[in-house]
């Protein structure tokens, strides 16, 4: 009979997210999640992190990205135009002089141009990629429980020997709130399993 | 050896003890913490004299009217939720099978419910763990089988 209690109390939170009318054949719930609960003590709105984080990071990735193409582009482009225009004022040795200017100018030009556009579509691509904002992870946090595991037991065989309790509770007090990647975990446990901390 | 009657006469020393400390280590996996707060020593968190460690498996906190936060939220989300949550006194503590999911009742009405979704995770997927102030562990790995240990012995 608990079965079917959670199962429909599951049911009901997926179709809250889904803000299509499904929701109306059902009691309502707050998308936030948290404010229904009378027994609850828990209060404030959700905060709105991860739509402005994902936005930021993918402008930042695509004015980075554009800026590289840029430069290339830019510098290929006005090395060949300017080796062009110093073969006409002076071939020889006007020809390298003015190609190496024109690459040059054309690489921060390129650059800049390339920084600004690369910015502009990182960010609208990061707006729709993001577009579902906090809501479910659907197995990103999955992801990052087993790649601590993976860390934790990789540092094992690294070392020899396996994890004692207390220290796979010394491993996640050391790694708790700092969103560190495999490898920074991975050296963590190797020192807790040599003693080193 | 079916270990439960033993973890069930465990559950009723932490019963009517505070609740608190939820704090996320990485990916979905936290701390509880029952009872008194320990000195915090070298830790970065403040253990309490019971301490649960949950980690491999999903996991949801809820009233009987709604979820507050799951194990598939975002990372933000569960961080503000276990911030804000004042749990209360743990009331209830029961474990139930095929896999010893864990169910805990706060004294506020919200309850911890754990779950395993996989027939294939192996022995070293541990889905919970609850120390014990003797330096036992209780341990359920990802095949949902129940182990007491000591916390500082060796696995094999």
């Amino acid at each position: 009979m608990a079965r079917v209690a959670k199962a429909s109390s599951e049911t009901r939170r997926v179709t809250s997210y889904s803000g299509s009318d499904l929701t109306s054949t059902v009691n309502p719930i707050p998308t936030s999640g948290y404010t229904g609960g009378s027994g609850a003590s828990i209060n404030g709105p959700a905060p709105a992190v991860s739509p402005n984080i994902c936005t930021a990071a993918a402008a930042a990735a695509g004015a980075a990205g554009g800026a590289l193409f840029g430069n290339w582009a830019g510098g290929v482009l006005g090395a060949a135009a300017g080796g062009s225009v110093g073969t006409l004022v002076a071939p020889g040795v006007g020809t390298v002089g003015a190609g190496i200017a024109g690459g040059a100018g054309g690489s921060a030009a390129g650059s800049w141009i390339g920084g600004g556009l690369g910015g502009a579509v990182g960010g609208i691509v990061g707006n729709i990629l993001c577009a579902k904002g906090g809501g479910p992870s659907f197995g990103g946090n999955s992801r990052q429980n087993k790649q601590a595991n993976d860390a934790k037991r990789d540092a094992e065989n690294e070392v020899g020997k396996k994890m004692t309790n207390a220290q796979e509770d010394r491993f996640h007090d050391e790694v708790s709130h700092q969103n560190l990647g495999y490898w920074e975990m991975r050296e963590i446990a190797v020192q807790i399993l040599k003693g080193i901390i | 050896m079916n270990n439960k009657p033993l973890i069930e006469a465990t559950f009723t020393f932490l019963e009517k003890k505070p609740a608190w400390g939820l704090v996320r280590t990485h990916g979905s996996m936290f701390f509880l913490e029952i009872g008194r707060p320990l000195p915090k020593g070298n830790r970065k968190n403040v253990r309490g004299e019971w301490h649960f460690l949950i980690e491999m498996c999903h996991w949801r906190l809820a009233t009987r009217e709604a979820i507050l936060v799951g194990s598939e939220d975002d990372q933000g989300l569960i961080d503000h939720v276990f911030k804000e949550a004042n749990l209360g006194t743990l009331d209830k503590a029961t474990t139930s099978t095929p896999t010893h999911d864990l169910h805990l009742l706060f004294s506020s009405g919200v309850t911890l419910s754990t779950f395993t979704t996989s027939a294939s995770a192996t022995d070293q997927w541990t889905q919970w763990r609850l120390f014990c102030p003797d330096d036992n562990v209780w341990v359920v790995n990802g095949g949902g089988h129940l182990a007491s240990v000591n916390a500082h012995e060796q696995t094999t």
